[in-house]
């Protein structure tokens, strides 16, 4: 082989090489970016999902049909199952996205509103997404992640966003084409239990990855790991208003957002996430009562003054019936209502599905939380 | 003229680099208040001013030949190596920058270059960029003594040793790699420096040119080992201070020069002290192997000064290696230990909160980074029997030419680039920079 040979199949091994490369990701899809088909206890189970859930949601959402959406953070994600029987005659999406603030779930629902004949909206709203830190304290300022617009077909106020198509692009490279993405997809064919991570095609996380800690640990584990870090959140100085009185921009976020729901005609029907006792034992420990007193009169108020003829408020995390359980070292025994301090199970979600649709749902229901509008 | 030159060179340094540091420490002493405006220190202003210096103290000394102002500028700009190094002399330099044939393109030099080239880009983007995962979340921690302990102070060190040699190294080779395209040999940086049974050896073996320079420009300037023992201890001992100022303004590349300077001036004192004896210990396995694990301990331990973000943070990570902040694993690594985890807790291990995901690929990382650092051969080896990559003629290891990784115009080869090439450029839209770009 001479230097020429050489370098002319170093040309045509590499590109061979990236080319089989990005047809495996593809194949594998490992953040459901591209819809390609799952095979069971191939690709099936989505291992490496967890950290690429803002990705999926931008652009999974926009192939699939839909007439309702829920919306929210992690809690909801795992708590409201789009196939909940109340559903049949819905094609519902769970465009909840963990770790997001209430603007960004909302900038996601808009993202929906603006290219699909959305009908129904699940809200829920969490107090502690609210609350703003010390810096926004002092100076209050429009937090947008310009990372996350960008993901957006559609800007809040329903214009098209120019940078769509090159972000879109940007994320589908590096989905095809990243040692990242070669990774997941790695992780995704050796993971492939019941107990890995996944998220499925109607964007619900049915967190059965909690099980490998419980089946190893006890739920006690995921407490001890969870209560800490929620403490040291929690313990960190909070507010409603900022210095100068003016309240959370949060509030004008949602509040906006009705208002667009009420133009388009969509109803909305907003809750609170429950708790576990021992998060509600944080909030008392900090002294955060009377906030969150405050933070309910104030989403009242909201909702009143928009005059949404199709607008329910619901209370579940006051109602504290099903947060008494108390996690145990048995391994394999998990809670029945939550996986840890903040995330209700599946279970607890139906009950609050059955008792937000008990009008139009055949469902019978526990008694649960408290209908505020 | 030399002096000021030299001066002009040094000023220049000492003002975008260092007036900073020298303000906030009269600050410190004198309680005073004074404050300068935010210097931007210039990209490679530390390798282009020392290639400027050895230039001018050989022009003074009538080593150097006539050579044009374009000539030298391109020397002195010459992309590959502008900005980190290696950091080249101008009498390896300019006679190839004026040969005649590098003008045309030749495919043997783009085989070896792209190879090369290769081997760094994968070192730096693949072994260097993960490795990083497990440095900053350690040496970065602004609340360090509550999560420090014995075992994540030891996988971020360890983590960071590799990281800091994969990533200099690397870029060393993409570097060569580059310049090699263009039919510029340039001189070796590192020779599997990790491999030394002793500090003199690791500095035969590490950043090559830098040391090169430090000899010959500094060193034997101040006097060498000309005027005794003493004399010589010192000048080795201002000397390594001095490398260490060179690589950063603060405390913690003071200390890191000192320990290197002590550890020289051990090392060599311990040469003496067999020679005087007449001890040949040398030989043995088992002195190798003691020889090689201390050396390796100085070096990290010199490497948390220098990677830590001051005295304080970097004393805390020491501490915790020598187990002042206990140790402790996840318990989830605990619950898979079954009946070990009893013995472990009658060691003293206790537990900590989390699955142990980070520590356990934190592990792997290290021995699989270790291993190729430790048992693969470097680019210098690798190509050994067919070409001679380096422009610096004196390499002073036994190179094992019969190496199975040596390098041939064959189909493995080819595979082996192709592979180390798109992983490379996998990972081109992942955030990262080069270590030695803030020197």
């Amino acid at each position: 082989m001479n230097a020429k040979q050489y370098l002319s199949r170093l040309l045509w091994s590499g590109g061979c090489l990236a080319l089989v490369i990005a047809m495996f990701n593809w194949f594998i899809d490992p953040y459901l970016m591209f819809s390609s088909p799952r095979i069971s206890g191939f690709n099936y189970y989505k291992a490496d999902i967890n950290n690429y859930v803002r990705i999926t949601k931008a652009y999974q959402p926009v192939r699939m049909s839909m007439d309702t959406l829920i919306v929210g953070n992690s809690r909801v994600e795992m708590g409201f199952d789009p196939n909940h029987q109340c559903f049949n005659k819905h094609s519902v999406y769970n465009l909840a996205i963990p770790g997001a603030g209430i603007k960004m779930q909302l900038h996601y629902a808009l993202n929906q509103i603006y290219q699909k004949n959305i009908k129904k909206i699940y809200i829920g709203v969490d107090f502690t997404d609210f609350l703003i830190d010390q810096k926004d304290y002092e100076n209050q300022q429009k937090n947008i992640n310009l990372n996350i617009i960008k993901r957006m077909k559609y800007n809040e106020n329903g214009k098209k966003n120019e940078k769509y198509q090159w972000q879109y692009f940007i994320d589908s490279y590096q989905s095809l084409l990243t040692l990242n993405a070669l990774n997941s997809s790695f992780k995704t064919i050796l993971q492939q239990n019941s107990n890995a991570s996944n998220r499925k095609d109607n964007g619900f996380n049915p967190a059965q990855d909690y099980l490998t800690v419980i089946n190893e640990e006890g739920a006690i584990a995921l407490f001890s790991q969870k209560l800490p870090e929620l403490s040291a959140r929690l313990s960190r100085p909070k507010y409603l208003f900022d210095s100068a009185g003016n309240r959370s921009t949060d509030f004008d976020e949602l509040e906006n957002f009705i208002q667009i729901a009420k133009q388009k005609q969509i109803s909305v029907k907003l809750f609170t996430n429950p708790f576990h006792n021992d998060y509600w034992k944080l909030i008392n420990k900090y002294k955060l009562n009377n906030k969150y007193q405050q933070w309910l009169k104030i989403l009242t108020d909201i909702l009143e003054t928009s005059k949404h003829p199709r607008l329910e408020f619901w209370d579940f995390a006051s109602d504290r019936r099903f947060s008494n359980e108390q996690p145990t070292k048995t391994k394999g025994k998990a809670l029945k209502w939550f996986w840890e301090p903040s995330h209700y199970r599946k279970s607890l979600g139906d009950i609050m599905l059955n008792v937000m649709n008990q009008s139009d749902c055949n469902a019978t229901s526990k008694q649960f939380g408290n209908k505020l509008k | 003229m030399l002096i000021f030159g030299i001066t002009m060179n040094l000023g220049l340094l000492a003002y975008f680099k260092y007036a900073n540091f020298f303000v906030e420490n009269i600050n410190l002493v004198l309680a005073t208040q004074l404050s300068i405006a935010n210097i931007v220190l210039p990209l490679a202003i530390s390798f282009f001013t020392f290639q400027q210096i050895a230039y001018l103290v050989d022009a003074w000394k009538g080593e150097t030949k006539e050579y044009s102002f374009l000539h030298y500028c391109l020397f002195v700009c010459f992309f590959p190596q502008l900005i980190a190094g290696p950091i080249v002399h101008h009498k390896e330099m300019l006679p190839q920058i004026l040969r005649p044939t590098n003008l045309r393109p030749q495919a043997t030099n783009f085989v070896i270059g792209i190879t090369i080239f290769a081997i760094g880009f994968f070192k730096k983007t693949v072994i260097a960029d993960n490795l990083a995962l497990y440095v900053s979340p350690v040496f970065d921690n602004t609340n360090l003594t509550a999560s420090i302990d014995f075992f994540t102070a030891w996988g971020s060190a360890l983590a960071y040793t590799l990281q800091l040699y994969f990533d200099f190294s690397g870029y060393s080779e993409m570097a060569i790699g580059c310049a090699r395209l263009f039919g510029v040999k340039l001189p070796i940086n590192f020779f599997s420096p990790y491999k030394s049974t002793s500090i003199v050896e690791f500095w035969r073996r590490w950043h090559i040119t830098l040391s090169r320079f430090l000899r010959d420009y500094l060193y034997i300037a101040l006097g060498g080992n000309r005027h005794g023992k003493v004399r010589r201890y010192t000048n080795l001992l201002l000397t390594m201070v001095l490398g260490g100022l060179w690589h950063g303004a603060g405390w913690t590349f003071v200390i890191w020069g000192c320990l290197h300077g002590f550890y020289l001036v051990v090392n060599h004192a311990w040469v003496h002290l067999l020679k005087t004896f007449n001890l040949s210990i040398e030989k043995y396995k088992l002195y190798q192997l003691f020889s090689w694990a201390l050396t390796l301990l100085a070096v990290v331990v010199g490497w948390v000064y220098f990677r830590a973000p001051n005295l304080e943070q970097a004393n805390t990570i020491l501490l915790a290696m020598a187990g002042e902040y206990g140790a402790n694993l996840p318990s989830g690594i605990y619950a898979q230990l079954g009946g070990m985890s009893n013995w472990l807790a009658d060691m003293g291990v206790g537990i900590s909160q989390g699955g142990g995901k980070q520590l356990v690929l934190n592990a792997l990382w290290v021995v699989v980074a270790a291993a190729i650092a430790l048992k693969a051969p470097n680019v210098v080896e690798i190509f050994a029997s067919k070409e001679k990559v380096s422009c610096d003629s004196k390499i002073q290891f036994q190179l094992s030419s019969l190496h199975w990784l040596q390098w041939d115009y064959n189909n493995r080869w080819v595979a082996k680039t192709a592979l180390m090439l798109v992983f490379g450029i996998l990972t081109l839209t992942q955030v990262s920079e080069f270590l030695y770009f803030q020197f």
